[in-house]
């Protein structure tokens, strides 16, 4: 058995244990908010390993789902994993996740607790919302206290601008995966999985890794060279500059276009759900949003669905006083669209 | 090969590929008609070349443009691709190729995934609402019984046909004005649904092949599952009628034993807007991603106008009530159901 406890911004604690699951990798995700402090009682606590599922008295809904008060369980084949998942405190008080699950694969072999990792995310957003802080999908970085927020869909080169500012401006890093916006217009770094960003921004010029680069990371991984950080992300960014919506094309030059307060709010909005939202079955935090609605069908006014109502209210006055951007990245990305970028829309 | 399909003359579609299988052909039989105008969508199957040029890139996967989607997915053993134009216009044109699975069972990627989503899309554009549920009607009158998948929809309805009943649907049904419409697609029999009613009057051969199936799914570790696909209209005893005034709702979730309580209009409004939302996959996600890029569109607007829609084709005087049906779903059970139905409790 092994245990690991996280504090994320004084905000929310959270503690991972394994049980009967050896995992090398385990600190690596979260590893930047780890803390010697163990609480008596965490926000939020996930025990990985086999459990049996205290679902008696649950309403049973398309035969898996199992519905109670605050609880949810269910067991699910998607393709290429499993998972069994119970969740007390599903929608109020302290939450706790039963989560027994695997990735076939190599991903699975060398990180097998990532995916229960993973599935932390939406719970943490839920909760950091109602103290009015904003986990958002996107990137930040941050000099003399004037940050950039990079938003966007996956695969829109977001890393690879972030990696670029790091690089060649001296930009201090956030977060290219999430970050946190507060109301006054300042933001809080959430960096997840800072050995693959450091091993990115060294290696090569691009997010993009070949099989070389993957074998490479797996023997740093194997053998726990992972530690290294060189750009040390930092704490937080007191003003947002600009808010750059990304998104990538397949034509070939960099664009740039207006985006309103009322339409970035809507793809903010839209950015987080789409996360949890999958077409077919791969993941468990794809499933979330199922898990919500069909939580929903038994206690139709849960304060889960309160949720994204508290995003909009709490995002809406970050857009309205925040100059907002929409940049078209190419198909390809090399130095060039980051040096038309730097001029075009930082005018550097 | 080339068949034209119109749904109560409001929908009207047409799929087109090399062979249309005898799976595919008998979930839409009620709806062939020869000819048809100006089709709200057309499917058509087989090998294509997507239009990616100028396209917006989501995760590798997703090519989206104003009025335009294409994709590559994966469930288990299916895979598909698929591209969409016209997506916001009157005719939508939709081009699919599948892998073998796909075309050794269309009805569960062709005609569930795609087909069917593009059926309820083009109902609810036009202010009609599809929803998760059977219906029967007797004198008149229809009752709805909305359900999750396993809570007793196909059971109830089948009964109901041996009390005389009237068939409006067993799977998805039309709400419009305070109407059922019906909509007559195949029966889905596995055998662990199979009906009393059903079973006497299946084949001798039917009734092996169901077995056999039933086989496979256990093999498999529950990992293929093969429905057996019926024509209503074969079930000895079926009378389907086109229309009916929607009396009241059942709204069947599974329980312990059989208890009838009345339900406020926003719990049924609540869990029919779930429903369609999870009977969606994998459009739910599609249009997600097209609502990302264009935050302004009908699309991104799409659930919101389904719920909307089903606000005003429920009357408000339709009588509402939550039903918990025991997993045994005897005749007993029913029986009980029936006189509480009958007797309008």
């Amino acid at each position: 058995m092994w245990q690991l406890n996280y504090n994320i911004h004084d905000l929310l604690t959270v503690k991972i244990q394994g049980n009967g699951m050896r995992d090398p990798t385990r600190n690596l995700r979260y590893s930047y908010f780890a803390t010697a402090d163990d609480p008596a009682e965490s926000d939020i606590i996930l025990n990985i390993g086999p459990f049996e599922p205290s679902h008696e008295g649950a309403e049973v809904i398309a035969h898996k789902y199992y519905v109670k008060e605050n609880y949810f369980y269910c067991a699910e084949k998607g393709s290429g994993s499993n998972w069994k998942i119970e969740v007390f405190g599903f929608e109020t008080g302290k939450t706790v996740i039963n989560f027994d699950g695997r990735r076939h694969g190599v991903r699975g072999v060398v990180f097998p607790t990532f995916m229960a990792q993973e599935f932390l995310i939406p719970f943490i957003e839920y909760k950091l919302a109602k103290k009015n802080h904003f986990l958002i999908h996107g990137g930040a970085v941050c000099k003399d206290s004037q940050g950039y927020v990079v938003t966007g869909r996956p695969g829109v080169w977001k890393t690879s601008l972030l990696m670029d500012f790091v690089r060649t401006s001296d930009y201090q890093f956030l977060g290219d995966d999430r970050i946190i916006l507060k109301g006054d217009g300042s933001m809080l770094s959430f960096p997840t999985s800072l050995f693959l960003f450091d091993f990115t921004l060294n290696k090569g010029k691009t997010e993009e890794r070949n099989a070389l680069d993957n074998f490479r990371l797996l023997v740093r991984v194997l053998t726990n060279k992972t530690e290294a950080i060189s750009t040390g992300p930092v704490v937080g960014c007191k003003t947002i500059k600009k808010l750059l919506f990304v998104s990538r094309k397949t034509n070939h030059a960099v664009q740039t276009g207006p985006v309103t307060p009322q339409e970035g709010l809507q793809r903010l909005v839209t950015n987080n759900l789409a996360e949890y939202v999958e077409s077919t079955k791969h993941s468990p935090i794809g499933q979330y949003n199922s898990y919500v609605q069909v939580y929903s069908l038994i206690f139709p006014d849960n304060d889960l669905l309160k949720h994204s109502d508290r995003m909009r209210k709490g995002l809406e006055g970050i857009v309205m006083n925040t100059p907002i951007q929409e940049i078209v990245l190419p198909f390809e990305y090399d130095q060039t669209v980051f040096n038309a970028f730097n001029k075009d829309i930082l005018g550097q | 090969m080339k068949k034209n399909y119109s749904i109560h003359d409001v929908v009207k579609f047409t799929i087109q590929s090399e062979n249309i299988p005898e799976r595919m052909a008998i979930e839409y039989a009620n709806f062939e008609k020869d000819h048809i105008n100006n089709p709200d969508f057309v499917v058509e199957i087989g090998n294509f070349v997507p239009s990616k040029e100028d396209c917006y890139i989501v995760d590798h996967t997703y090519y989206i443009k104003e009025g335009y989607f294409y994709c590559k997915d994966s469930y288990k053993f299916g895979k598909w691709m698929i591209q969409v134009s016209g997506l916001e216009s009157d005719q939508t044109h939709i081009k699919l190729s599948t892998n073998a699975v796909g075309t050794l069972v269309p009805d569960m990627f062709i005609c569930a995934y795609v087909i069917d989503f593009f059926i309820r899309f083009k109902f609810e554009s036009k202010g009609y609402s599809v929803v998760h549920a059977s219906s029967m009607s007797k004198g008149g009158q229809a009752f709805l019984f909305p359900s999750q998948s396993g809570a007793g929809k196909t059971s109830t309805a089948i009964y109901l046909v041996e009390s005389g009943y009237d068939y409006l649907g067993d799977d998805f049904v039309i709400l419009h004005e305070g109407q059922v419409l019906s909509y007559p697609t195949a029966l889905n029999i596995f055998a662990y649904n199979l009906n009393p009613a059903i079973r006497e009057n299946l084949p001798a051969y039917d009734r092996a092949v169901l077995q056999l199936k039933d086989a496979l799914y256990k093999l498999t570790a529950r990992r293929i599952k093969i429905f057996t696909k019926m024509n209503p209209k074969d079930i000895p005893g079926l009378n389907i009628t086109d229309a009916s005034t929607l009396k009241a709702v059942y709204l069947l979730a599974q329980g312990d034993r059989l208890e009838i309580t009345d339900a406020e209009p926003d719990v049924i409004l609540n869990s029919l807007a779930i429903n369609q939302k999870m009977e969606s996959y994998p459009f739910f996600k599609y249009l997600l991603e097209y609502s990302y890029v264009f935050p302004n569109s009908n699309i991104a607007r799409f659930w919101m106008t389904c719920a909307a829609n089903l606000k005003n084709n429920l009357n408000s005087d339709t009588k509402l009530h939550n039903v918990s049906v025991p997993r045994q779903y005897s005749r007993e059970v029913f029986e009980e159901f029936r006189e509480a139905l009958e007797c309008g409790n």
